[in-house]
């Protein structure tokens, strides 16, 4: 994770004026980054549209744990009840 | 319902927010005289949660102390500081008092407080923040545990119009309003054609979200030059600057600055009031006010 406060939905509000991470402003901003690349490469719609996903609150309890094995047992799917219910079953 | 969901949601009506001082001394007494400024022209204050990265009085304790003197709280909550629990405790806290209005949101890195040998927090970020705010509104916590009744908020967010990516800034307003924002209060902006912007598309693809641009009073250029160089996220053209400073009563030149400011936002689509910042303290919030065609309550 490139982004110095770890978010995972998008660019703060402390983006500098030429593109520059707020923490490092030696850092061009990593949602900047992935920004321009989206746009400027020729992707399906629905691959760009996953940029403004709201993505939910990280599982901790994966720290350290392989992201291969968690996307294959599906492991890394797996929301808290309040947010799966709410906010993804909501929204459908 | 609180007087801030009542005028956005219930009437046309223009809503008037202001900045509530952050409070590190002078107790109760202080609150008072803040208050007392306060209180004759707007309808609901923000009560911060450590502005800027620095410690002060509690989100909590200054919403309450407001409520006791009967200005209506904002309370914001910041992912800086606070893990999801912490976050969730004070959306709680906030209910038991009664305090409707949350405003939920990322936070400044500690790097640009008094402390930045602090750690800090960023368990959630602020579209995470709003939709925590929306799940415990539906009457359960995040892991599924019930909640009855169930809490009932008001939930905004902030976001900055002038700030890259320009374009992405709409889409951003679009996803905090699917997690359950109903208006948004804007970081202050010197660039009118990027707010502009902005407000026509957030109108555009986000109809019924509120937005509330942030004006700020200051007293002369410096305030600007410290805002431009040391608040990333704003920019100030040299030109504006210079405006105020090549004047000979730049007090005044400041003034008349955030009064076209002022007009200027409000003649925006979506835009449904004002959040004011008063670093003068003197004088001309009043004048401001009068001008802007408001009234002060009795």
């Amino acid at each position: 994770m490139t982004c110095p406060k770890t978010l995972r939905n998008g660019p703060c509000g402390g983006v500098r004026e030429n593109g520059g991470c707020e923490v490092k402003p030696e850092m061009q901003c990593i949602w900047v980054k992935a920004y321009e690349r989206k746009e400027k490469l020729h992707l399906p719609q629905s691959w760009r549209d996953h940029y403004n996903e709201l993505r939910p609150p990280v599982d901790m309890q994966l720290k350290g744990t392989s992201s291969w094995v968690n996307l294959l047992t599906k492991r890394d799917r797996k929301r808290s009840k309040g947010w799966q219910s709410v906010i993804e079953d909501g929204d459908k | 319902m609180s007087i801030v969901s009542d005028i956005l949601e219930n009437s046309k009506s223009l809503l008037f927010t202001a900045e509530f001082p952050e409070i590190d001394n002078g107790g109760m007494e202080s609150i008072a005289r803040h208050a007392a400024r306060i209180a004759p022209w707007f309808d609901a204050a923000n009560a911060t949660d450590n502005t800027a990265a620095h410690a002060h009085a509690s989100n909590m304790a200054v919403a309450i102390a407001m409520q006791m003197h009967g200005i209506e709280p904002i309370m914001q909550i910041a992912c800086r500081d606070k893990n999801r629990l912490a976050i969730e405790a004070d959306l709680m806290g906030a209910a038991l008092h009664g305090i409707e209005n949350v405003a939920m949101l990322t936070g400044d890195d500690v790097s640009a407080g008094d402390e930045p040998e602090a750690r800090k927090v960023f368990d959630i970020d602020g579209p995470q923040a709003i939709a925590v705010a929306k799940v415990l509104s539906s009457g359960q916590y995040l892991s599924g545990r019930k909640i009855n009744p169930a809490p009932s908020f008001y939930i905004s967010a902030v976001e900055n119009p002038a700030a890259p990516p320009f374009e992405y800034r709409i889409e951003r307003a679009v996803k905090k309003q699917r997690a359950g924002a109903r208006y948004l209060q804007l970081q202050i902006c010197y660039h009118p054609d990027r707010l502009a912007s902005f407000c026509a598309g957030v109108a555009a693809a986000a109809p019924g979200l509120h937005l509330i641009p942030s004006i700020v009073l200051v007293k002369n250029e410096k305030a600007l030059n410290f805002m431009n160089n040391k608040v990333p996220g704003i920019d100030i053209p040299q030109e504006t600057i210079n405006q105020v400073a090549d004047n000979s009563d730049p007090g005044e030149a400041a003034y008349q600055l955030v009064l076209e400011q002022s007009k200027y936002a409000l003649s925006l689509p979506g835009v449904r009031g004002l959040h004011i910042i008063d670093f003068r303290r003197d004088n001309s919030l009043d004048r401001l006010m009068g001008e802007l065609g408001r009234k002060p309550k009795a």
